[in-house]
């Protein structure tokens, strides 16, 4: 087990360093740290070259990436250009705000999405079952841009007309002035979560169902009911033990976007996290930052997909890593 | 078989349960409420602004601070000089009076301008502020260790002499036209007592920890919101308002769903036509709408084989209906501009592209002058060219992309075929418009109070020397520019930049089209806010404002 732990991380280094390269490269004919300045008619092409050799931005690519790659590996992961802040203090700031966001989500969704998985499963073609298979399909494609700005409108301004007070807030994290109020942050985190819920508990519903499906008709469980156990026990000891396996695998293969977050529900419900910190670290060219985001979210792949596989052997003994 | 039982499908269930309440929500119910007049200005009360874009960072001066988002967090505690009024002239500010010929504070041989601070003006620890906090200021500014945004105009400043505490005397190494924004358009006066010896580039760039005007800067959410609150040892009129918080909310819907709540009083949002009529439907809100300082226009690559003929300028201009652009596209909400200069600049401005009215006939009429001949699928050709012209500019700009449509069948009529191939906006600043890789393009530029644009237009400044795109040249026009520049009489300047107006127009390097809009939208609770076209943003007067209770 040791060994093939060892072995797989040190498969992942060759694996950080290509994404490290095709981002990097990337990163250079996404946007221009200076885009803005070029526009403003009292910087002159002096000033822009003065300050792109400030910042380094004169040197080649290869000259660049070597700069970056070396200090990195050393532990500096340089500076933010847009922000003028070291890009590893912007990355565990915003992270704390987005864990937050997405642990709700996830936890929203597993509470839901097993049980309506396990049920569809045991009631296979039951009223409920089309309706569960209906909604994950729609779930499933619902543009989740759409989803959040009509959650806003009909959960925030049309219910707070409704009521005559706010229940969920539309978007940030807190109100002014009740940054450490625990009932205000989670008026605030409602309306993003069940965005960001939606997908998943769409997606993670259906794989319950489908290994849940597999295992019902297995000869054991037929046993069981035949000795006599009642139907809950039956399903939820020993079919439900069993079907978890292969979620277990989507779970943890969703895992990264716990740290990494959600570009597009964190730019609608503006919440401060990591996933705007990314979007604006594109859009800016600020290289730094996104290397830094980048190689997080690479490095948060890799050890959760390990992470599944080991799992894996606990849960299902006939696995054994040699 | 007993029966299983299942955990609802909770979530469904709640939205549409929701849903039915919302839909079955009664209507507003009219409140015909006489409003009272309120007795004012009233002291106290916080207001949230919302607003779509986070600074990067709060130093001004530097690299990244350059943004609107900025500027509009920093008026409130910084000061200049002198400030820029929304109807584009200067006032004082920390400054007892604009200096003027008249009164011997502006002197030439060589060019010298003298500022008295006023007595009373002081930081928010109470230290005054004083003549060596200006010259220290330049030395910032012209400090290479720094990554100062541009050293246009203070590089012209000789020395700075401080006879005493309050005067202020600038000495300057040639004649500077524009030395009124020096020191008062993007730059404020900083603190010696506060900054000497300290990392300028690092100093404010979170934080601003000293203050001369109404605000203090409170706090930094990162992400989130940025907090100013009342500066009590303020040397002017104290604020009304205890705090003022601007909440990043990118998306514009989403600042609206906001206002529309009441979880924001104020918003400022990207000026998209298409938001006002929203905007004035939201009950107990002022809306206000200026015309901004920001002014599109359509450009031409004057190298171009076609386009180097001024004829052929000419021709696109008469073809295409500009009316129709600033009807369709803006609404109604602009009136077609006729110059680089904008009206706000009342003393300059000229409406010099006035000549080209919409006028197919002309149009086709200049083209053939030109020497082209109209082929037989009605597109004009010179010497086996077809006269086909790209056009192109930043891909993902609604309105922009609508008036490329609007050119290319305007065009079309009179029989000039027009390409459109657009591209992200950083290769198309960042590398299309410096090398001259168009025919024809749209973009905006900025009009800054003082209309000095010599690095857009004069035939020595074609990239890499300045930023004249259009690769326009002109020697009269040219000389004008450098001219003004140096020309300390006000009339005498005046008379110049006319002269370039109607110069540049019947030369036609590009079309000027209209003047963005600027708009805000605050609850009618609030009184005080002046919008201010200018790059000071609506925040300027924010010690004048005040809520009712």
């Amino acid at each position: 087990m040791f060994a093939y732990t060892v072995r797989r991380l040190l498969h992942s280094i060759p694996v950080l360093i290509l994404a490290s390269l095709v981002v990097f490269i990337l990163m250079q004919y996404a946007g221009d740290p200076l885009a803005r300045l070029r526009l403003n008619p009292h910087v002159t092409p002096q000033d822009i070259e003065r300050l792109e050799k400030e910042m380094g931005l004169d040197k080649p690519l290869w000259a660049r990436y070597a700069r970056w790659s070396g200090d990195f590996v050393r532990g500096d992961w340089g500076e933010s250009m847009s922000h003028h802040r070291p890009v590893l203090e912007l990355i565990v700031e915003r992270m704390k705000n987005t864990l937050q966001l997405m642990s709700a989500a996830l936890l929203f969704t597993f509470i839901l999405a097993i049980p309506i998985g396990i049920y569809s499963a045991v009631r296979q073609y039951s009223k409920f079952d089309y309706a569960a298979t209906f909604f994950s399909f729609l779930g499933f494609s619902m543009p989740i841009f759409w989803f959040g700005l009509i959650l806003q409108m009909i959960l925030g301004y049309y219910l707070t007309r409704a009521l005559g007070f706010q229940l969920f807030y539309t978007a940030s994290m807190y109100s002014v002035g009740k940054e450490y109020d625990l009932i205000n942050r989670l008026q605030h985190l409602a309306l993003p979560t069940i965005t960001l819920s939606l997908a998943y508990i769409a997606g993670w519903s259906r794989y319950q169902r489908s290994s849940m499906l597999e295992v019902i008709r297995a000869d054991y469980l037929r046993t069981a009911h035949a000795k006599g156990l009642s139907e809950s026990k039956v399903i939820l000891k020993h079919a439900l033990r069993n079907a978890l396996i292969p979620v277990i695998t989507v779970i943890m293969l969703d895992m990264p976007a716990l740290f990494g977050g959600a570009v597009i529900t964190e730019y609608i419900f503006a919440w401060p996290g990591i996933g705007r910190l990314l979007h604006y670290g594109i859009l800016n060219g600020d290289y730094f930052l996104v290397m830094g985001i980048v190689m997080v979210s690479a490095f948060l792949v890799i050890f959760f997909n390990l992470l599944a596989d080991i799992l894996y052997g606990f849960l299902d003994p006939r696995i054994a890593y040699k | 078989m007993r029966k299983f039982k299942f955990i609802p499908f909770l979530f469904l269930t709640f939205v549409l349960a929701v849903a039915m309440i919302a839909g079955c929500a009664p209507k507003d119910k009219e409140v015909v409420k006489e409003k009272p007049k309120v007795e004012g200005p009233i002291k106290g009360g916080s207001l949230v602004i919302g607003y779509d874009q986070e600074p990067d960072i709060l130093n001004p001066f530097i690299e990244g601070g350059d943004m609107m988002a900025t500027a509009v967090v920093i008026r409130p505690v910084l000061q200049g000089l002198l400030e820029i009024k929304p109807d584009l002239t200067y006032g004082p500010q920390l400054a007892e009076k604009v200096p003027s010929f008249e009164d011997g504070t502006v002197t030439e041989n060589p060019f010298t301008v003298t500022y008295k601070i006023k007595d009373e003006a002081n930081w928010s620890d109470k230290t005054p502020i004083t003549s060596e906090d200006v010259k220290f200021t330049w030395e910032t500014i012209m400090n290479e260790d720094w990554k100062i945004i541009t050293q246009t105009g203070y590089d012209k400043i000789e020395k700075i002499e401080t006879p005493d505490d309050k005067t202020v005397k600038i000495v300057f190494t040639e004649p500077y036209a524009p030395w009124k924004d020096l020191f008062s358009g993007s730059y404020f006066i900083l603190p010696k007592h506060a900054l000497e010896g300290k990392d300028f580039n690092a100093v404010m760039n979170q934080e601003i920890p000293f203050s001369a005007g109404p605000f203090k800067f409170k706090e930094w959410r990162a992400g989130d919101s940025i907090t100013l609150v009342r500066n009590e040892n303020y040397w002017g009129e104290h604020a009304y308002l205890d705090s003022v918080t601007f909440k990043y909310i990118p998306e514009t819907t989403t600042q609206l769903a906001q206002f529309k709540t009441g979880e924001v009083d104020f918003v400022y949002p990207p000026p998209d036509v298409d938001l006002l009529e929203q905007l004035e439907a939201v009950p107990n809100t002022v809306v206000s709408i200026e015309a901004g300082t920001v002014w599109e226009h359509i450009a031409f690559n004057n190298t171009n084989e076609h386009l180097k003929d001024v004829r052929v300028r000419q021709a696109v201009a008469h073809g295409i209906d500009r009316g129709v652009i600033a009807e369709d596209v803006m609404k109604g909400q602009v009136n077609p501009l006729h110059s680089f200069v904008v009206p706000e600049q009342k003393a300059y401005y000229v409406p010099a592209w006035e000549i080209y009215g919409h006028d197919a006939e002309k149009a086709e009429s200049l083209l053939k002058e030109a020497g082209y001949t109209k082929g037989a699928d009605g597109i004009y050709t010179k010497a086996g060219e077809k006269l086909k012209l790209t056009f192109n500019t930043t891909a993902g700009n609604v309105a922009r992309e609508r008036i490329q449509q609007i050119v290319q069948s305007d065009l079309k009529k009179i029989g000039i075929e027009v390409e459109i191939k657009n591209t992200e906006a950083n290769t198309y600043f960042g590398t299309w418009l410096p090398n001259g890789e168009y025919q024809i393009g749209q973009w905006a530029w900025l009009a800054t109070p003082d209309p000095t644009y010599t690095t857009l237009f004069a035939g020595d400044q074609i990239p890499p020397d300045g930023q004249n795109y259009y690769c326009y040249e002109n020697d009269e026009v040219t000389k004008i520019w450098h001219d003004q520049d140096v020309t300390i009489d006000e009339p005498e300047r005046v008379k110049l930049i006319k002269e370039a107006q109607n110069l540049m127009a019947k030369d036609c390097p590009f079309i000027p089209l209209y003047q963005r809009l600027e708009f805000i939208a605050y609850t009618d609770k609030l009184h005080g806010p002046v919008n201010n076209p200018t790059l000071q943003g609506p925040t300027w007067n924010m010690g004048e404002w005040w809520l009712e209770k």
